[in-house]
């Protein structure tokens, strides 16, 4: 993140598919929060993917703060920052993915979730571990069959002196609480994959006399 | 009684989707080709914007779909959607539609 709080332009060029936020790109997404998200788009607040990814944006800009200036200053020409990782993440989570159905003792009513909305709930758990920053998310069995066995993976990136044992201990008991409140899904298990681990010291500053 | 048409029907049926304690907002429906093109016929007849409940009636069936944010549980929230869209419809003279729900976005 700039010092004005905007997305370096070197992290905004990430070229996905704009079918995957209903015509919309990462790029304009990150132009609409800038602005603080006015004047209102209807064509983005009137859609669940875009909707996902600015929930997920705006937490990973309250988290990161500085960290964006930190790492692009230290890593002026990154193949791919740990923060564009994310942001892709992001965006391919947004999609609605498979319909989870929803009980209801009618046989005219079609209920479901969307694969792209639980993805949201468990991302959003990293509210829960102060610090922590959660990228892809993937649901690994039939979640279109009732009562299936679904195995939830997330990657993590945890800061840097946090104990990652207790951390994704934490996030694994956040993610769950959370999928049993708004799913009927039958979780078998939760993996945390500890992907990056950010604000690190720089130990090149230390090293200097 | 019965609404006289889709449009009057999706605008009661988005009032009812919008009472349900919970339901943070209504999305749009359908791919975005399809939405851009929704949305060109609204324009070119002039009417107020497309409308966020899709209906449509497929061999004789009334079928009305929606698709919602929830800031609460989102299956119990769906489940008291489809009954307040039933409740509507029956009102409106259309016992027999039926009703998709999805829950597309669970605000953190």
């Amino acid at each position: 993140m700039t010092h004005d709080g905007q997305l370096p332009a070197e992290l905004r060029e990430l070229g996905l598919d704009s079918d995957d936020l209903d015509g919309h790109t990462i790029e304009e997404l990150a132009d609409y929060l800038d602005a603080g998200r006015t004047p209102p788009d209807p064509s983005i607040e009137q859609s669940a993917g875009c909707q996902l990814a600015l929930d997920a944006m705006e937490r990973l800009r309250t988290v990161a703060g500085s960290l964006f200036d930190a790492d692009v200053a230290a890593e002026p020409e990154p193949e791919e920052t740990w923060v564009q990782s994310i942001l892709s993440g992001i965006a391919l989570d947004a999609r609605a993915g498979r319909r989870i159905p929803v009980a209801h003792p009618s046989a005219r009513a079609d209920l479901g979730i969307t694969e792209g909305a639980v993805r949201g709930i468990v991302r959003a758990a990293e509210a829960d571990v102060p610090g922590a920053i959660v990228g892809r998310c993937r649901l690994h069995g039939d979640v279109t069959t009732p009562g299936e066995p679904v195995r939830v993976d997330a990657d993590l990136s945890v800061p840097y002196g946090e104990s990652v044992p207790a951390l994704g201990s934490r996030l694994r008991a956040a993610i769950a609480a959370r999928l049993a409140v708004h799913t009927e899904l039958n979780v078998a298990a939760i993996d945390i994959t500890i992907r990056d681990i950010h604000d690190l010291p720089d130990l090149r500053r230390e090293e200097r006399p | 009684m019965s609404a006289s048409s889709p449009h009057e029907i999706a605008r009661a049926a988005e009032l009812a989707v919008r009472s349900v304690p919970g339901v943070a907002a209504l999305y749009r429906t359908g791919t975005p080709v399809g939405n851009a093109i929704a949305a060109a016929v609204s324009l070119l007849a002039g009417t107020e914007g497309q409308d966020l409940v899709e209906v449509s009636e497929r061999n004789g069936a009334l079928h009305v779909t929606v698709s919602i944010g929830v800031v609460t549980s989102a299956a119990e929230t769906c489940r008291a959607v489809h009954d307040r869209l039933d409740a509507t419809l029956r009102a409106l003279g259309r016992p027999d539609s039926t009703i998709h729900v999805t829950v597309a976005h669970v605000p953190a």
